[in-house]
This record gives C-alpha cells, structure tokens and sequence, in this order.
C-alpha cells in the first residue's frame, strides 16, 4: 500500500468519528496553544526585561567612557574611572576587531547652552525659562536603534541633520513645558569658544536653532539634548579653533566622549567587556544584573515550559487513547485487510498517519490561536500600561522556531502517542481479527 | 467468460490479464491446531490430513466448532499451523514469514466471509480500490479495473453505494469482486451464505461457481448447510477437529 493510499484511508476513518476526530484534535490544540502562547509571552517578557535593565537599548550594549578604569572594573557593572584616557579612531577601530564585538559607535558630546523659546533677550528674565548650561550628545542616529534610547513621544534627528535635536524630560524641566507642547518647537544651543583679548579671558558662541522632534530618556551620556554626531562634531571643532579657557571650558583632549560597544551576543557580554577594559577603559554594563536575571528569567522559561509539555503530555494521551479506541472498533476492519493482503507495516503506517493527521492539524490550530493569543495579552497589557501612562510593550513578534518547534513537536508527539495503539493494531493476527467479528 | 449477472455466462478474453494459479494441490500433512495453553487449551484441528486438486470445488462441513473455519485460516494464511504441514502450490506455509504470508494472502488467495467483510465507510468500488491498494495495480488502472470487477459481479449500478445501502445479497457480491481483484487462484469462502435468504444463497453460489468455472481457480467453501455442501465436487465433514472418513 502506497503512502498516498494509507493517507487516504486514515483520512476516511477520521471523518467517519468527527465528535471524537474534533475532541482529539482540540486537545492537541490546547497544548499547542499553550506551549506557544507561554513561549511568546516569556519570550517577549524576557527581551523586555533584559531591555529595561539595558536602559532601553540591547542587552548587549557596554558604555564606554573616555577615563582610565580602575583595577576593579572588570568584576562590577558600574563605571569605575581614575583618570582621563583619550578615545581615538585607533581605539574604535582596535574594538571592532575583536571577534566578541558586534559594532562600535562613538559619542560624542559638547558643552552648549540652551535657551528654550521664547528668544531674546526677556527670556532670561522669564522664570522657569532661564538658558542653562548642558551638554549636547552626538551619535551616529543611523545606529540607534543599538543604543540605549527610549523614545517618549515623537522621533529621533533624522541622521546628518543640523536643524533637529531630541530632548530629555530634564530639558522639560528646565523649560517648564511640557511633552505635547514641546515637540514642534524650537531650542537655541549655543557652542561656546574661548578666547583672549589683551586683557582677559572671554567667551562667545555658535549658534544653532533647533527644532525639537522627540522627547527620549537616554543612558548615552550626561546630557539633556540628543543631536546627529555631526551637529557635536561642528560644536567640538568650534571650540578646538579657540584658546583653553581653563576651569571654566577646558578644551576637549579626547575626539570622541564615549562609545558604545555592542557584544555579538549575551555570551560575549564578558569576554568584550574584558576587551573594553583589557585596554584600559573605564565602562559600565549590566553584565551581572543581566546574568542574575537571566538566570531567574531561565526558571521561569522552565517553569513554562513544564506547564506547556504536561498539556501536550495530556494531549498525547488523548491521542494514544483515541488511536485505542480506534484499534478496539476497527479489529474487523484490521483483520479484513490483513486477510486481503495487507502487512503489518501497511497496518502500522495507516495509524500512525492518523495520529500524524491530529497532530498536524492540531499543531497548526493550537500555533495560530497560541499566537492570536500572545497578541491579545500584549493589547490588554499595553492597554493597562497606558491608563497607568507608562511605556508601552512591543508584542507581537513572531517566533519562527517556537512556530516550528510546536507544528513539529505536536505532530512528533501524536506519532509517539501512536505507536502503541499502532504497533498493537498492526501484531494483530489476522484470524484474531477476523474473528472479533 | 464474462458473467453478466449472476449465473449468467459468456466468452470473455482472459489473455491481457495476469493469472495467479496454484502450480499444485493443497497438500495438509499431520496438521494439529490448538488455542490457549493449560486450563483454556482447545485443540482446533488433529492430525488432520487432506489433499484438494488444483481447480477443485470442496466443500466443508460440520457442527460449529468442528474447526472448519480454522483449517480454512491456515490455509488460507492467516495463521500458520502449529505442527504438521501444510503446502499451497508450491508454498510451505508453515515456513513463510509474516510479510511473504501476506504476500501469499495478496496474491493467491481470495477470501469471501459471512460477514462480508466491506468497510463501511467506502463504497463498494472504494471496497475494491482498495484491495486493489495493497497489490500493484497502478493507481490510474484501478478504477477502470474496479469496474470491470462490479460489472462481472453484475453491481455497475451500485458502485457507489456504501455496504450499509447494499442488501446482504449485494454486499457479498461486492466481496467477491474484490475476492477477484488479483485473480487467485484459490477462493475460501466461510459461510457465504451464512446471512441470506435462500435465494441470495443460490445466487451468491452461482457466483462463485462460474467464476470458479470460469477462472479454473480451487473454490473451499465452509458451510453449514447441506444443500450448500451437496453443489461441490467433494464434501469433507468435520467433527471436533478431525476430517472424517
């Protein structure tokens, strides 16, 4: 008998029971629910939890300050510096030759003064609307994505844009607007330069008018505005064109602030960490936080995944006793076809194709509903988290290996749950069964 | 011949078709059969020795638990006997493996039941399609090939009624087309009449001794009834497990 044959029969014997076809598949369909349900919820909870803990960017991410670390730094998250250590194209481009780094992005940072609207001269005199010193950090906006930037509202500078900036809340407080009312709006920044007349030590600036585009919490460096890195470049080079203007505004020594070093993976976190400070720089990352976490974040996936293979444990049985029963009623059937000409092994493969069509089908149904069902926990959640004015989460992702891993552990499982009631139907003598009749 | 209805014969070309014959007579030797062990041993068959001709009709009778349908299972391969031996054709059956029994059970035998053996949930060309499966007639020539096995049973019109909307009479008409699917060579036939009225019995007998004519195949047919008993060429009667003289 052909495969196509037995597919055929085993197909015709299902449709003939279809409250009992209905009930096994059902079960088959609430293990895969679940299985895939939980995965994707752990699985985003996790990634989730793992960005929280990274400030919002990749798990992966070391930040590097332009400072000497100290001899602890290796066995604690948090930047450790005893002195300034410049970071220069030599120092990127001796990272990104480490086989553990993913990439690197530099950062670089300018002290500015910022002047919210309204401009002129009364603005100063305006309170709540003072200018105030600050920094300006610059990044390549191209990649981040890979940094540790939370967006609020709004967007990020579109990258090489001179006129866009994005702001912290501190900015918020500083101007005492607020997030809708900001975004729109304009911000001076003022790179300042110091020279020397005959007498004294002066200031003046560069100024640059901004539009505000979004609003962000960032862990990039110490600074209220968020620019393109050439909008700090242009600022740094100001400043190197004047004089030092000592305590006041040192010139810059380093070319770059900081950098972002991404790991190629959690497993590397270590091991680039102990590039980063084998050469001698100071950094920070939740390396052991994330470790710790993972840990407990693993027993949970443990926990969860018990749950899911006791009820694809419980669907097995439902299938193994379907496939039984089946096996009790069709002796008859069984024995006519032995006596017909049939081997054990065309007996064999008729059932487990049974079992393999529940299974399959099940997998398919239970995957799909799983899935619908992670998405509509992630709309409840986000929709809780924004009554609460928190941060939404992003559900939704679809896990094509978890998908794979239930279709095919469901069918997988429904031949193993087969195998018995087949093997027995198939060591059936064909006097035995003809004789049940 | 072609039968067109029952008992209704006429010339047909056997000459395309492929045609398992027995080479020789079912020889049964010294043939003992028995079930469970201990308390619950039952001896089915006892030194049973019998010769049936190639292209023979026999017919067998006796009382229930005689062990008719027993010797019939062994020869017609559905379980091997215990001790003695028992040769179709060539064939020792008690030294073929499971899957040439199955093979022997495919190809030269040809099994008709009282309880029609027909699976409910096919029709009665599915019936044959799917005898027609186990063998290696292609799939594009098998309904071609189930028809043509309806039309000899005269049910061309029934082809694709399940056994449920048959009579008895038509479903074991059914069965024997698909009893003839690989042109056996032998027809064991336990009890064919066992469930019909007298005239779908003197039909069904019909049948199958036109095609046992026709074919030239040995026909066994296991039957309580003497009148059934009384149309074959030889009668042997059994009684608790022998052949009597």
């Amino acid at each position: 008998m052909r495969w196509i044959d037995s597919l055929a029969l085993a197909s015709r014997c299902l449709r003939r029971r279809p409250a009992r076809t209905l009930l096994t598949v059902l079960a088959v369909t609430l293990g895969a629910t679940l299985l895939v349900a939980l995965g994707s919820v752990a699985s985003t909870a996790g990634s989730r939890i793992v960005s929280k803990l990274s400030n919002g960017g990749p798990g992966t991410a070391i930040r590097v300050a332009a400072s000497q670390a100290d001899s602890d730094q290796i066995y604690i998250d948090d930047l450790h510096a005893v002195g300034p250590k410049p970071i220069t194209e030599a120092t990127l481009n001796s990272m990104r030759r480490s086989p553990h780094v993913a990439t690197v992005i530099p950062v670089m940072a300018a002290r500015i003064l910022a002047v919210p609207p309204p401009f002129g001269s009364t603005a100063a005199s305006t309170p709540g609307l003072a200018a105030f010193p600050d920094t300006m950090v610059g990044v390549d906006m191209n990649q981040a994505g890979n940094l540790p930037i939370t967006i609020l509202a709004g967007r990020l500078p579109r990258p090489g844009s001179l006129t866009e900036a994005a702001v912290t809340e501190s900015y918020l407080d500083h101007s005492g607007m607020i997030v809708t009312s900001t975004l729109g709006t304009q911000v001076e920044i003022a790179e300042p330069q110091a020279f020397r007349t005959a007498d004294s030590l002066n200031f003046r600036a560069r100024w640059v008018r901004a539009e505000i585009v979004g609003v962000i919490t960032q862990q990039v460096g110490s600074g209220t505005l968020l620019v393109p890195i050439e909008q700090a470049r242009l600022a740094r080079q100001w400043a190197l064109e004047g004089v030092d203007g000592g305590d006041v505004f040192p010139l810059p020594t380093s070319p770059y602030t900081g950098m972002v070093v991404l790991s190629s993976s959690l497993n590397d976190l270590h091991a680039a960490r102990q590039v980063v400070t084998n050469l001698g720089y100071a950094n920070s990352a939740p390396e052991h936080l994330v470790a710790s976490v993972l840990r407990y974040l693993r027993v949970v996936d443990i926990v969860l995944a018990g749950i899911g293979a006791i009820a694809l444990g419980i669907a097995g049985l439902g299938v193994a006793n379907a496939l039984l029963a089946a096996v009790r009623e069709r002796r008859r059937e069984i024995g006519v076809l032995k006596a017909i000409g049939a081997r054990d092994r065309d007996i064999l493969r008729w059932f487990l194709l049974e079992a393999l069509a529940v299974g399959s089908v099940g997998g398919v149904i239970g995957t799909v509903v799983g899935l619908l069902i992670a998405l509509w926990v992630g709309v409840s959640v986000n929709t809780y988290l924004a009554e609460q004015g928190v941060q939404s989460i992003q559900f939704g992702d679809v896990s094509w290996p978890l998908i794979a891993a239930a279709i095919l552990g469901t069918s997988l499982l429904s031949i193993a749950a087969g195998i018995v009631p087949a093997l027995k139907a198939a060591r059936l003598t064909p006097r035995e069964a003809v004789a049940a009749a | 011949m072609r039968l067109i209805g029952p008992g209704v014969i006429r010339q047909r070309d056997l000459a395309h078709r492929k045609v398992t014959r027995l080479g020789s007579a079912i020889r049964l030797e010294g043939i003992n059969h028995w079930y469970g062990s201990g308390r619950t041993h039952v001896q089915a068959l006892c030194d049973i020795a019998l010769d049936i001709p190639a292209g023979g009709y026999v017919a067998l009778t006796g009382p229930s638990g005689a062990g008719k349908s027993t010797l019939l299972s062994l020869v017609g391969g559905l379980e091997r006997p215990q001790s003695g031996r028992l040769r179709v054709g060539d064939q020792d059956l008690a030294r073929l493996d499971s899957d040439r029994l199955a093979a022997y059970r495919r190809t030269t035998v040809g099994f008709v039941f009282q309880h029609f053996g027909l699976l409910d949930l096919l029709s009665a060309r599915e019936n044959i399609e799917l005898a027609e499966s186990l063998s290696a007639i292609p799939a594009k020539l098998r309904r071609a090939h189930a028809d043509e096995l309806l039309s000899e049973v005269g049910l061309t019109d029934r082809a694709h009624h399940r056994p449920g909307e048959l009579s008895g009479g038509e479903r074991q008409r059914v069965a024997i087309a698909r009893a003839l699917v690989n042109d056996p060579g032998l027809i064991l036939a336990d009890e064919p009449t066992g469930n019909l009225d007298a005239g779908s019995a003197m039909r069904i007998l019909d049948l199958l001794e036109s095609v046992h004519v026709e074919r030239g195949c040995t026909l066994v047919v296991v039957t309580h009834n003497e009148a059934v008993a009384q149309r074959a060429d030889r009668r042997y009667r059994m009684e608790a497990g022998r052949v009597l003289p």
